[in-house]
């Protein structure tokens, strides 16, 4: 945004911007649940980096030119999140092995990767090494989703 | 020196050579465990208790060991070749070791960081053996206000993580030290900042903050890049043979052995925090890491970051010195400093041994095999550290195409592995756009990891700090061994300036 001759690249203030709503979301649950002992030094301890960051909000918006604009190409980093959080979201449905190996496989064909084969092979690489290194030596409890739990 | 004349010593000598054989075998396993994404000494050991129970006491002791060694070195394998730590330690170590691996030199980057554990391990072994009544009386008389002046030692590396500038450094570091404040509060239990959620009733979970902050974010900006430059292969171009294989890796052993203060110094302040119950390797991989960024030359200070080998070096070598540095109150006095001494004190107990300040007078040579062992450990993770490292340091040259799929899942199971909720899978997500989000306009995630890491430390005992005042701040001022430490911090600011400037006027002399 161009203002009076300063270009403001408002992004520059997400991360203040981020810091001052935590604080305030903080503090007013500690108010709005009622009066805790510990409210009080926690909002002294609060007050220094609210201070911090408003000043940088308010430095952000009325110093002078910025001097790069970082470059965005959104659209595969978006893709690369939206299908991790599917797959968390499938996790607990469909269990590791199922969901790790549709998410290789579709990962790997949408980096052009072409062979088959490779794809195969460390595809299933990766969910024995999975089941056999963390599942069963390491004991982590990966979801197994509704199929594969026990008393099915 | 008295120890030398000790029986127990010569005895314990005689335990440890007997029961050699275990050390590989613990270090490669901790290397193993400590290399998954997630895992840590304190899960292997906690994994392998049935075991060690089963096992005589001396062989359990040594193999526990030898194990919390190898898993040292083992965690900063991930974190230097795809930005997954494993621990708040070997973040420490990804701060420098993934961009040195980035520039095409991930065998140095690892050879550096194995030969610094083993001097780590060396110099942790030396002082146990020779000083471990003197620290222990020395870390003992240490009280929640002097660890809330060490802390600060790693806090101030805020202000050498500011590529974006100060201001930038502060506000990440800041944003880190409130989410540190979610869950409950340290001193009262009330729960603060949880969103309603359970999930958060302890607080953010650090390794999948770390992985998110680091390794997620690390990989939607290789996503970015990859789509820009129509890519998918890495670094390939900046390979040369002097980079590659066992050449590499004693080129990064040459590395450390040039910058012999540095790596030293942050064995020594690993033991000293080591030996302060309840500090651990996290505090002491900040402020070696501060120490030695302080301690550098100005050009050398603006290179930490972004692959600097001194950045490697402390982390490492102080990570590996908290091993000798946690067993001395441990040994001495009974008092695990650790979740991973608290394993090494059921087996004891377990087997009947005299855990507490009689341990020395009643089994001392079983405590001295101990003390042995770290030499053998030290050196084994030295050979078996590099025949490691030269099969798992060509995960770097993996095209991206393959990379980015299987890391994201390893980070989310990374995510996952310490709690065990789902729930920290989206956080690592969350973390992973806020750090990317960080990265494009230039705030430094570390430096917000280092305030989630640090953050729970330092409120905890600032806050029974001025319990112990009395709710008077000046008690962090006015007790000897706080104003000595204060004194310590801020010579490690003037000092730097005075040698640089000595530095300087020489350099105008010739």
């Amino acid at each position: 945004m161009d203002k009076g001759g300063k270009t403001i690249d408002y992004g520059e203030l997400i991360i203040p911007v981020t810091v001052v709503a935590y604080i305030a979301y903080n503090l007013g649950m500690q108010f709005y649940e009622g009066y805790h002992t510990s409210t009080i030094a926690y909002g002294l301890l609060l007050a220094f980096p609210l201070l911090i960051c408003l000043g940088s909000i308010v430095w952000g918006v009325f110093r002078g030119k910025v001097a790069t604009r970082p470059h965005f190409a959104l659209k595969a980093p978006v893709m690369l999140l939206a299908v991790n959080a599917l797959l968390v979201a499938l996790l607990p449905f469909i269990g590791y092995q199922i969901a790790f190996a549709i998410y290789l496989v579709a990962a790997m064909r949408w980096f052009h990767v072409k062979s088959w084969l490779k794809i195969g092979l460390l595809t299933v690489a990766v969910v024995v090494i999975v089941h056999l290194v963390f599942v069963m030596w390491m004991e982590v409890p990966l979801p197994q989703g509704v199929l594969f739990e026990e008393g099915n | 020196m008295d120890a030398f004349f000790d029986s127990n010593v010569w005895a314990g000598l005689c335990i440890a050579a007997s029961q050699i054989w275990v050390v590989p075998i613990g270090v490669f396993v901790g290397i193993l465990v400590g290399a998954l994404p997630g895992l840590g000494a304190s899960n292997a050991l906690a994994i392998f208790l049935p075991m060690l129970l089963s096992m005589p006491v001396s062989m359990a002791l040594i193999f526990a060991t030898s194990l919390y060694c190898g898993a040292e070195v083992g965690g900063s394998y991930p974190a230097i070749l795809i930005n997954i730590p494993g621990t708040g330690s070997a973040a420490v170590a990804a701060f420098d070791g993934y961009p040195m691996a980035k520039m095409g030199k991930p065998a140095q980057a690892m050879g550096v960081s194995i030969f610094a554990s083993f001097v780590g391990g060396i110099m942790g072994g030396i002082v146990c053996l020779t000083c471990t009544p003197i620290i222990s009386k020395f870390a003992l008389s240490l009280s929640s206000v002097e660890m809330t002046v060490i802390i600060m030692f790693g806090v101030v590396v805020l202000g050498q993580m500011s590529s974006g500038g100060l201001a930038k450094g502060l506000v990440a570091g800041i944003f880190g030290l409130l989410v540190a404040t979610t869950g409950s509060d340290p001193i009262w239990g009330h729960a603060r900042a949880t969103f309603g959620s359970l999930y958060l009733a302890d607080g953010i979970p650090v390794i999948a903050a770390l992985i998110g902050l680091l390794a997620f974010s690390e990989l939607m900006a290789a996503m970015e890049d990859a789509v820009n430059s129509d890519s998918t292969q890495p670094q390939q171009a900046m390979m040369t043979n002097a980079s590659l294989g066992y050449s590499g890796i004693f080129d990064g052993f040459r590395m450390t052995i040039v910058r012999w203060v540095n790596t030293i110094r942050s064995a020594l302040i690993g033991v000293f925090i080591g030996a302060v119950p309840g500090a651990g390797a996290s505090i002491a991989s900040f402020v070696a890491y501060q120490q030695a960024a302080n301690f550098s030359s100005p050009e050398d200070k603006q290179t930490f970051g972004k692959g600097n080998p001194d950045g490697i070096i402390a982390p490492e070598a102080a990570n590996n010195g908290v091993v000798g540095g946690s067993l001395i109150p441990l040994l001495t006095l009974g008092i695990p400093g650790s979740s991973s001494m608290a394993v090494l004190m059921v087996v004891m107990a377990y087997e009947g041994l005299a855990v507490g300040p009689r341990l020395l007078e009643q089994n001392g040579d079983i405590v001295y095999a101990l003390l042995w062992t770290q030499f053998t450990a030290a050196l084994v993770m030295l050979i078996l550290g590099t025949i490691c490292a030269y099969f798992i340091y060509r995960m770097a040259y993996i095209s991206l195409s393959v990379m980015i799929p299987i890391v994201s899942v390893f980070a989310l199971i990374g995510g996952f592995a310490m709690r065990q909720f789902t729930f920290d899978m989206v956080l690592v997500l969350v973390f992973g756009v806020l750090g990317y989000v960080m990265k494009k306009y230039k705030y430094p995630p570390p430096a917000m990891l280092l305030g989630i890491i640090l953050g729970p430390l330092l409120e905890a005992n600032m806050f029974r700090g001025l319990k112990i005042g009395l709710g008077d701040p000046m008690v962090f001022f006015t007790r000897p061994l706080s104003a000595m430490l204060w004194g310590l911090l801020l010579l490690t600011f003037i000092l730097p300036v005075l040698f640089n400037r000595m530095r300087s006027q020489k350099k105008r002399k010739n």
